[in-house]
């Protein structure tokens, strides 16, 4: 798997390493605030709910007590002075907008304030009646619309021992005002009460109670219990904190709420603030690192990786400069710098080190032959469109092989150097000298137009041979043999050049060394004919095209054969019958002869054994 | 027959030899080899191939230095390697008429007859050349005047024209 680059390996570390835990951090942190907020919030809705019930419960007890009152009274006495207590209490405490009597079978006996025209009245289907007949508590009802006040009202009812049941339509203002006039209520709290199906009883909202709302679907409504419940939830669009709880022994539900927003508001605000200015800070901070790192550490640790990348692609020129471009802010990063530096110019010295030694010849720094021929084509490229000609000298030792092989490889190449050395300085300025192969070398003359002037160079060339090379105790002459080809007459390509160069010194090393030769086509046939016999020559063994023929030996004395001489001869299908020197000499040039020369006396052994030892004294090849 | 430089300088050419004689049966002193003066004159400091020129020797077989007087003769050569015989070249012989060549070929059958060796006179055309060279009492003459090359069964009949005549 490949490395990733810097930039990101580095922003990766900055975010698990730095802003993500400082994130998580500050997560917790609002997070904890928040929840240590709402567990105050919570208790002083809990302490809140608490007194409301306190007093409902207060205020609904205070009003059954005094029912359960009229009714021991009631049962103890008579039925007169029964309603005298009821009408009295009706009119002076007036508690309860209406009080009735009810007899045991549900008729109506009295009401007050007196109205005859309830009496008799039969209520015995009514809840109310039903269920304070079978109990001996005060039986509350649900919420009704009190037809006499136009007030919203409940009934309470109770047993009365001899005399009935005694129903008390107590009105819901005075509990509204319990609610709505507390001063110890909270800004932006309010407090409601409902019965046990969320009919409202009391809101601040009267209007709310007055059109007989209920608030049953509210869900802390449904989820109330005996322990109470807080809940925050939505209602009317807005955004509460709220708590029920239920009272007994009726069931009603008692909510107290607060305005989550309001009462948060600017602590939330506040609180949003913070945390803006902290994430803008971090932000800029970040940003900040990120461009410092940049700056001191990715910026040149890129600009260095760029630069190697280029020297490892062979790019050795501009490092050099470039380097002084990369920002060095600390002491590391100016040791690699300057490490780097030292290393790029090390490898571009050995690198040109390499391209010269792969170029130029050890032993006499002459360009080799890949170079010259490299050059010789850039000369030809520049030529052709000038239709410009030049020449091409191919200068081979005479007999090297000989003077190393007689003064060993040390003085021969010393010769060779001094050869070297004696070309350039004979060459005229503009010419390229290199060394072709063994003792051979070539001259490109990219200026010289006419066979006058490279016929002149040669000459001066070889008269500087006639000079003896000394050694240390020995002087040896040499001499060279040059071939000369012209572009483009005699090859438009660097390869036909040097070879036709080469044919013609080849020639002129067959018209005797120490001379030079024009290239012309004769030459080029003359080595094509050579090239076509050496590879007829390869196969003339295996195909039997040779036979041996022998030239008799007379003795002077006698005039008699006395032996003979074995001569080779080759008769090719195809090209006839070739002269014994020219395929000896190609013979002896492609090693051939070694095959040849074995078959030769093979066969000339053989053939002379059978009859000619006893025909003559001395047969012999 | 002709035995070239390369053959001479192949490490395997004395047992070649040793080889061939051998296995055809042919008693080594009938076979000569001929050398040309040239292989010495360009390895004269050679001393393998001096070498090799005694195992030769030492099988039994002649030594030939062929085409005498032309290139670059050395005498030393001559007192290095014990030569069987000399060839004096063609050209000399085409040139006997002139008086420094004739002075040279005389030269050359005295010192050969002081050396012990056999003379061959190469290119022998004319009747002129044939009573030249036996007048000098040279032992062997080679040249068209007595005989082309010929196929060996050629050979093998001129060989017995020449016992029944």
């Amino acid at each position: 798997m490949n490395p990733h680059p810097l930039s990101q390996v580095f922003l990766r570390l900055f975010w698990t390493w730095f802003l993500l835990p400082i994130l998580v951090l500050t997560i917790l942190a609002i997070g904890a605030t928040g929840y240590l907020g709402g567990q105050a919030f919570e208790d002083q809705q809990t302490r809140l709910n608490a007194a409301m019930a306190y007093n409902v419960t207060n205020y609904l007890d205070s009003t059954k007590r005094m029912l359960e009152s009229l009714a021991a009274y009631g049962a103890s006495s008579s039925l007169e002075d029964f309603s005298l207590a009821l009408e009295m209490q009706q009119k002076g405490y007036q508690n309860f907008d209406t009080l009735f009597l009810l007899d045991s079978s549900g008729r109506v006996r009295v009401t007050f304030p007196r109205d005859e025209r309830y009496n008799r009245l039969d209520l015995s289907g009514q809840r109310y009646f039903q269920e304070a007949l079978h109990s001996d508590r005060v039986y509350t009802s649900p919420p009704f619309m009190s037809l006499r006040t136009g007030y919203p009202a409940v009934f309470l009812a109770i047993r009365v021992e001899r005399q009935g049941v005694l129903v008390g339509e107590l009105s819901l203002s005075e509990l509204q005002t319990i609610i709505s006039t507390n001063p110890n209520l909270p800004w932006q709290s309010t407090v409601f009460v409902t019965d046990p199906y969320g009919a409202l009883l009391a809101h601040p909202d009267f209007r709310r109670v007055a059109q007989q709302e209920n608030v049953g679907r509210m869900e802390i409504i449904r989820q109330v219990d005996d322990d109470g419940v807080t809940r925050m939830y939505f209602e009317d669009g807005r955004f509460y904190v709220g708590r029920a709880s239920r009272i007994q022994p009726d069931g009603w539900i008692i909510v107290t709420q607060t305005l989550f927003t309001e009462i948060y508001g600017p602590y939330y605000i506040a609180a949003l603030l913070l945390v803006l200015v902290y994430v803008v800070t971090l932000a800029l901070f970040s940003r900040r690192l990120i461009q410092q790192f940049n700056r001191r550490l990715l910026l040149p640790i890129t600009q260095l990786s760029k630069l190697s990348s280029s020297i490892a692609s062979g790019e050795y020129d501009k490092n050099a400069h470039d380097v002084t471009t990369i920002p060095v802010t600390f002491h590391e990063l100016d040791t690699l710098v300057s490490n780097f530096t030292r290393m790029s110019q090390a490898v571009a010295a050995r690198e040109q080190e390499l391209a010269y030694m792969a170029s130029h010849d050890y032993l006499t720094r002459l360009p080799n032959r890949p170079l010259f021929q490299k050059r010789l084509a850039e000369t030809i490229e520049r030529a052709a469109p000038r239709q410009e000609n030049f020449a091409l000298l191919f200068v081979d030792l005479d007999n090297f092989k000989t003077i190393n092989d007689a003064f060993g490889h040390q003085k021969g190449d010393h010769i060779l150097r001094v050869v070297a050395d004696l070309l350039i300085e004979a060459a005229p300025p503009s010419a390229f000298v290199g060394r072709l192969g063994g003792d051979e070398f070539g001259i490109l003359l990219p200026e010289m137009r006419y066979a006058r002037d490279a016929a002149a160079l040669s000459e001066k060339i070889l008269a500087r041979f006639n000079l003896p090379i000394q050694l240390q105790n020995a002087q040896v002459y040499i001499s060279a043999s040059i071939g000369i080809s012209f572009f483009p007459v005699d090859g438009t390509e660097p390869d036909s050049l040097i070879q036709n160069a080469d044919t013609a010194m080849y020639s002129a090393k067959r018209e005797g060394k120490n001379t030079y030769q024009f290239f012309h086509l004769e030459l080029q046939t003359q080595a094509q004919e050579r090239h076509l016999l050496s590879a007829h020559l390869h196969h003339a063994l295996e195909l039997q095209e040779l036979r041996l023929v022998y030239q008799p030996i007379y003795s002077a004395a006698e005039h008699r054969p006395a032996k003979c001489e074995a001569l080779a001869r080759w008769k090719n299908p195809r090209l006839g019958e070739i002269a014994p020197e020219q395929f000896i000499a190609l013979a002896n040039e492609t090693g051939l002869i070694l095959p040849i020369g074995e078959w030769i006396l093979r066969t000339a052994c053989a053939q002379a054994r059978p009859g000619w030892m006893k025909a003559t004294p001395c047969p012999s090849a | 027959m002709n035995i070239a430089e390369r053959q001479l300088k192949h490490p395997n050419f004395v047992a070649l030899v040793a080889r061939v004689l051998e296995e055809t049966g042919l008693p080594p002193n009938l076979l000569t080899l001929e050398l040309t003066e040239n292989i010495f004159f360009q390895n004269y400091k050679d001393k393998e191939l001096d070498v090799v020129l005694e195992q030769v020797k030492a099988l039994g077989v002649m030594l030939a230095l062929d085409d005498f007087g032309t290139g670059y003769s050395t005498l030393s050569c001559l007192t290095q390697i014990p030569f069987d015989e000399i060839k004096i070249d063609r050209s000399l012989t085409a040139s006997i008429t002139k008086e420094r060549e004739a002075a040279i070929v005389k030269g050359i059958l005295g010192m050969a007859k002081d050396l012990g060796m056999q003379v061959v006179a190469e290119g022998v055309e004319t009747q002129e050349q044939v009573d030249f060279y036996c007048r000098l009492r040279c032992d062997l003459l080679q040249g068209h005047y007595f005989a082309r090359p010929l196929p060996p069964d050629a050979v093998t009949r001129l060989l017995k024209q020449d016992l029944t005549a």
